[in-house]
């Protein structure tokens, strides 16, 4: 059976309102899996997975470890899902502010929701900064890049048979230095190498971020994880040739990337899904229907009275 | 102001405020006009010609069967495929809650195969879980009113119906509901290209409305003509002054609320056509035409016996003041005295009568000047996009809340009564309903249409935190306000998009707000049965199929009840 663009959205958000979500974080998840259901075409399939365990999430669990050079996101051992839009959030507002945003959330050892995690670098492409988002769990490992484009953010991914170099030097810094280390102990983190009082300058650690995020490594421990990247290209520290670096990565066919999301192509597929629906397995949407009913009101005397108790006619 | 015939310049200041125009009581006023979508889909269908007919089936003496009407515009085919039934007594409530309905159909691109009728006469009666197609883009159930046997019988008898019986509710059959943008399955209203001829807002929703009013006509004469080989034919005046009836409920109250970008995208354009109509000093022909007008509305008003409870302006009094209106223009306007444009006219209706014979005005006068329409209908269509802006500091936030939603934070939500209901969805074909807060069930499905009140939950907790946090810092601690956050970011600059209103409380009246939305729909006639169900007529004295096809674009609004003629009384 086919269900239209809109049905798989408003499902999906009343499935995460079924599940004790606020309207707002419900919303916005839905927007993840339907990016994921574009791009991939397995968004409404992982939501019908997730249903068993839904109700478990809870979104107010999260809670900000810390604040400095890399913003940590205590998950409390949920799904990357839960996480995804406020970690993204999280690291555009930090970019706003400095030009640079990184922010860390533990992933679950085997996370099933790693396929929707590069929505955050279209969310952030759709803001208006650069961003690369970094994953690993226990199985799989992967970097999504976003570039603002029209009419949709420039995308460019890489799957990796192990953790890439720069989510390792990142969850290193993460894990080995205590808050206020300061912005050039990241920056010397992120281009290891670099000696001397002279910092590299902005473009060249975006450049070696991207070098490194699509070169695998065997890392001395294997933290899981999702680390998001963003950079304000409109900001002073970056205006100067950053875009250029990345857009030069992502355009290159020689950088690394193993699958690329062109603007006009993912246009052509968004016209498609919405002419003619998304296919899905009949017992799939079954189920999910009827999880979402959870936001509705169960029959009462009342149903059949009119509206409500004292506007009936 | 600038001067005269420069109708498309206007002082975007003089532009209503809306601290004027988002209450609840000035919205319930707003009548049609040329930029409402029924109009538009008239316009639009007799300036293209488009040929109307039923291509295929037909209906016996009990108004049982299918047919198939085809739309033949200048690019593309539509058919409105129908399935007329004889519900059984009762069980039609008027309602989406219902077991039985006298027609259902839907209207598709192209020409529905008679399998794809055979499914959707099946899917169509399941109200939440029945599936469409991607090619059909409305799914609409309807009833028979109450004069429809009256005029059954009547025809079989070889005679016309009683028209003052007619009068009362201006229709023959009568929708509960018009579905598509992707409801059920439906085509996307994003999946129209710019050339489609229904890409415009509500299009394909207006051309079933008028659909519905050709095919109540022809199953009524059907069912006369197979009951008796004597039964005349509904007359072609009584055709054109009946139109299509609607029934609306509460559930436009989540739609108005939910869709701020659309409300103020709609109401913009309206007040922009009045802020250059206003501009306008008329000439005396213009004077002539709007006193022609004037004429044919306050006889309308007059004519109207529908009950309009204490909720609208009662139509006798509307009448009255337009008479009044009538009897000013000759000293406004005299020769002797230098032009004086409509904003004069407009300023003393303001100050002198009602605000419902307010806007009536403003639709007349909108209807002397359609050129201060142009370009307007292109703006209608608004692509709802919305997203945090999470670097916002919160200080900024907050001077956004202070500024913009004053109206909100003035509210006192600690008034006794001031949160009396809650707004929840019954899994009973999905109505919304309210609950009573603290005595009814249900309370945690409330759905969160409270602005108000989320915008002071909002404000209370900024107060917990630094300025100079940014948003995305304060979400991470506070996903519930995300969803009013995001609203507030992505609208505050659009001063139509927020009614000024606390649904929650004891007094508010839903009925205003149905009968804005329906004003920009194109409703003519409004009845309300309740404070939060109104019935209504929409495409009264419009075109019929033939009067389309020769392209008839005369004026069609307040049509005149049509007088008895010698030939209604039979051969």
């Amino acid at each position: 059976m086919h269900l239209s663009v809109r049905e798989v959205l408003d499902l999906t958000e009343r499935c995460f309102i079924a599940a004790g979500f606020d309207a707002g974080p419900a919303r916005a998840n839905a927007e993840t899996l339907w990016w994921q259901e574009a791009y991939r075409g397995t968004g409404f399939t992982t939501l019908f997975d997730l249903l068993d365990e839904l109700e478990t999430f809870d979104r107010s669990r999260l809670s900000l470890d810390r604040c400095d050079e890399i913003a940590v996101i205590d998950s409390g051992s949920q799904p990357g899902i839960v996480s995804v839009n406020p970690a993204v959030d999280l690291c555009c507002s930090l970019a706003s502010q400095n030009g640079l945003g990184v922010v860390y959330a533990p992933l679950r050892d085997e996370d099933s929701t790693l396929s929707s995690l590069g929505h955050q670098s279209f969310r952030a492409g759709e803001r208006g900064y650069i961003s690369l988002t970094l994953y690993a769990d226990q199985t799989s490992s992967g970097t999504v890049v976003g570039v603002p484009d029209d009419p949709y953010p420039h995308i460019v991914e890489a799957e990796l048979t192990s953790r890439s170099e720069s989510y390792a030097r990142l969850v290193d810094f993460v894990s080995s230095t205590h808050s206020g280390a300061g912005h050039s102990s990241l920056v010397r983190a992120l281009c290891k190498g670099s000696t001397g009082d002279r910092l590299p300058a902005e473009k060249h650690v975006i450049a070696r971020l991207l070098e490194g995020a699509v070169t695998p490594v065997e890392p001395e421990h294997e933290v899981t994880g999702l680390v998001t990247i963003c950079v304000d290209p409109t900001h002073q520290r970056y205006a100067d040739g950053c875009r250029g670096v990345v857009e030069s990565a992502v355009e290159g066919t020689d950088r690394g990337f193993t699958r690329r999301f062109h603007p006009e192509d993912i246009r052509d597929r968004v016209e498609t899904l919405l002419e003619n629906g998304i296919e899905v397995e009949a017992s799939v949407w079954r189920d999910v229907f009827d999880y979402s009913s959870g936001v509705l009101a169960p029959e009462f005397e009342g149903s059949y009275q009119g509206a409500g108790f004292d506007i009936n006619e | 102001m600038s001067s005269n015939r420069e109708t498309y310049r206007y002082d975007p200041g003089s532009l209503r405020d809306p601290s004027d125009l988002m209450q609840p009581e000035r919205l319930a006023a707003l009548k049609q006009t040329r930029l409402s979508f029924a109009r538009l889909m008239m316009d639009k269908m007799t300036e293209e010609q488009w040929d109307i007919s039923r291509s295929r089936g037909g209906y016996d003496e009990n108004g049982v069967g299918r047919a198939v009407y085809a739309i033949e515009t200048p690019s593309h085919r539509f058919s409105f495929g129908v399935f007329s039934h004889e519900s059984q007594e009762g069980a039609h409530t008027g309602r989406i809650v219902a077991e039985d309905w006298d027609m259902w159909g839907f209207l598709c691109d192209g020409d529905p195969a008679p399998e794809l009728m055979d499914i959707q006469y099946e899917e169509l009666p399941k109200v939440r879980e029945g599936r469409a197609t991607s090619d059909i883009l409305i799914w609409t159930r309807g009833n028979r009113s109450s004069v429809f046997d009256h005029v059954v019988d009547s025809l079989a008898a070889d005679h016309q119906p009683d028209i003052e019986r007619l009068a009362r509710g201006g229709y023959l059959t009568r929708s509960s509901g018009y579905y598509g943008n992707g409801l059920n399955g439906t085509k996307e209203f994003k999946a129209m290209n710019n050339d489609h001829p229904l890409s415009g807002p509500y299009m394909a929703q207006m051309l079933t409305i008028w659909l519905l009013r050709i095919y109540g006509f022809d199953v009524a004469e059907e069912m006369a003509a197979e009951r008796s080989a004597n039964a005349a034919t509904l007359d072609y005046d009584i055709k054109r002054y009946l139109g299509t009836g609607n029934s609306s409920g509460i559930g436009i109250i989540h739609y108005v609320i939910n869709h701020p970008q659309l409300m103020h995208t709609w109401l913009r354009a309206r007040e922009v056509a009045l802020g250059r109509v206003k501009t306008i000093s008329p000439t005396s022909d213009e004077i002539d035409q709007f006193q022609s007008l004037l004429t044919r509305a306050t006889a309308w008003f007059r004519e109207d016996e529908s009950d309009t409870k204490e909720y609208f302006v009662a139509k006798d009094r509307i009448a009255d003041e337009l008479e009044r209106i009538a009897r000013k223009l000759p000293t406004h306007c005299s020769e002797n005295t230098p032009s004086t444009s409509w904003a004069e006219l407009c300023q003393w209706t303001e100050d002198n009568l009602t605000t419902g014979t307010q806007e009536v005005l403003h639709s007349l006068v909108l209807d002397v000047h359609p050129e201060v329409t142009d370009g307007l209908e292109n703006t209608l269509t608004v692509t709802e996009k919305s997203d945090i802006v999470p670097g916002m500091t919160l200080e900024q936030l907050q001077s956004l809340l202070s500024e913009r939603y004053r109206w909100a934070l003035d509210i006192d939500m600690t008034e006794p009564g001031s949160q009396r209901y809650f707004w929840y969805r019954s899994i009973d074909s999905e109505e919304p309903r309210l609950g009573i807060r603290g005595e009814h069930d249900y309370e945690e499905y409330e759905f969160p249409i409270d602005i108000a009140r989320q915008v002071q939950r909002l404000e209370l907790d900024l107060q917990q935190h630094r300025p100079s946090e940014t948003v995305g810092e304060f979400l991470l601690q506070h996903p519930d306000h995300r969803g009013i956050v995001e609203r507030i970011q992505t609208v505050h600059a659009l001063p139509y998009a927020e009614i000024r209103t606390n649904p929650l409380d004891a007094e508010f009246v839903p009925l205003s707000l149905i009968s804005c939305l329906k004003a920009i729909w194109g409703i003519q006639k409004a009845h309300p049965k309740s404070k939060g169900w109104v019935r209504g007529t929409f495409f009264q004295g419009a075109p019929l199929p033939v009067d389309v096809r020769r392209g008839d674009d005369s004026y069609w609004l307040y049509p005149e009840k049509p007088e008895r003629a010698d030939h209604w009384r039979g051969r």
